[in-house]
């Protein structure tokens, strides 16, 4: 079960639309810890015991890309999935973030159907445990 | 407009796909955008540089009262201060996935796209590049203007 669930993204109204999504998906019991760059996103997932990280690849200060390098090197936060949404990706963008250790790329808009797909996707593969 | 053009077609699906993922409203797309309702309305615009491999920009023109219903609809009631953020936000982040996924649309999918920030304000629509094509759209009683400038465009504006 997803407890925190960290949301990143510089517009208040995609992270509005990915909590939303998220909670129709089956996270409506997790508390979603929101930060509107990749530096925020950062500092909240190292003070807490983070279960997901769904963030925005456009940012200012730091971007979703960059987030994803730092969660992906550091040995105490490499497992914790990472989804990154971006209204500009396409499958180049796609291949290049999951060979950065992506768990999945989703391009804007995000629909419940197709972070539900996602989510058991975790759930399979028990990501967290 | 060229309704059976490339970038009719792209143009369309993105905005059907982001208007209805991101409001649950359903979209009814008019025609070629001619008819003038800007200047009988108070408008809301978003302005969005498309960078790369192609340049130009997204232009999104919406009255204020359904920027307004969206807001409601996004994230309930907001305070004045709040509702004024909101509009600036929800306006841009549209701009954004449209823009975004028409992009997505009209190139190959091995080929990386740059998108860059938006503008947004309130009155007269903005100054652009020269417009190429423009879609007018309803949702319920709303019109909602799209459209696309800039040369690098024109090429895909033919059946």
């Amino acid at each position: 079960m997803l407890e925190k669930v960290v949301v990143a993204d510089d517009s208040a109204t995609a992270r509005m639309i990915i909590k939303r999504c998220l909670e129709i998906a089956g996270c409506s019991d997790a508390d979603f810890l929101e930060a509107g760059d990749g530096e925020e996103a950062l500092s909240i997932i190292r003070e807490n015991q983070v279960d997901l990280v769904v963030t925005d690849l456009n940012m200012p200060n730091m971007d979703g890309k960059a987030l994803l390098k730092h969660i992906k090197t550091s040995p105490k936060l490499t497992n914790v999935p990472t989804i990154i949404i971006s209204s500009a990706s396409n499958k180049a963008v796609e291949e290049d973030l999951l060979k950065q250790g992506a768990f999945a790329v989703l391009s804007k808009p995000v629909t419940p159907a197709s972070i539900a797909k996602i989510l058991s996707t975790l759930t399979d593969e028990d990501q967290w445990g | 407009m060229n309704s059976g053009s490339k970038l009719q077609t792209a143009l369309s699906s993105a905005i059907v796909r982001t208007i209805e993922s991101m409001t649950f409203e359903e979209v009814e797309i008019l025609d070629d955008g001619s008819r003038d309702f800007t200047s009988a309305n108070e408008i809301v615009w978003a302005k969005l540089p498309i960078l790369k491999p192609l340049t130009g920009e997204l232009v999104l023109l919406m009255s204020h009262n359904y920027c307004r219903s969206l807001i409601n609809n996004v994230y309930g009631s907001t305070d004045n201060e709040s509702n004024l953020n909101a509009e600036n936000d929800i306006l841009a982040e549209i701009a954004n996935t449209i823009a975004g996924r028409f992009i997505d649309g009209l190139i190959p999918s091995d080929i990386e796209f740059l998108l860059g920030l938006p503008t947004t304000g309130k009155g007269n629509a903005p100054e652009s590049a020269k417009k190429i094509t423009t879609i007018l759209l309803r949702m319920g009683d709303h019109p909602l203007v799209i459209s696309i400038h800039g040369e690098d465009f024109k090429p895909f504006n033919k059946s």
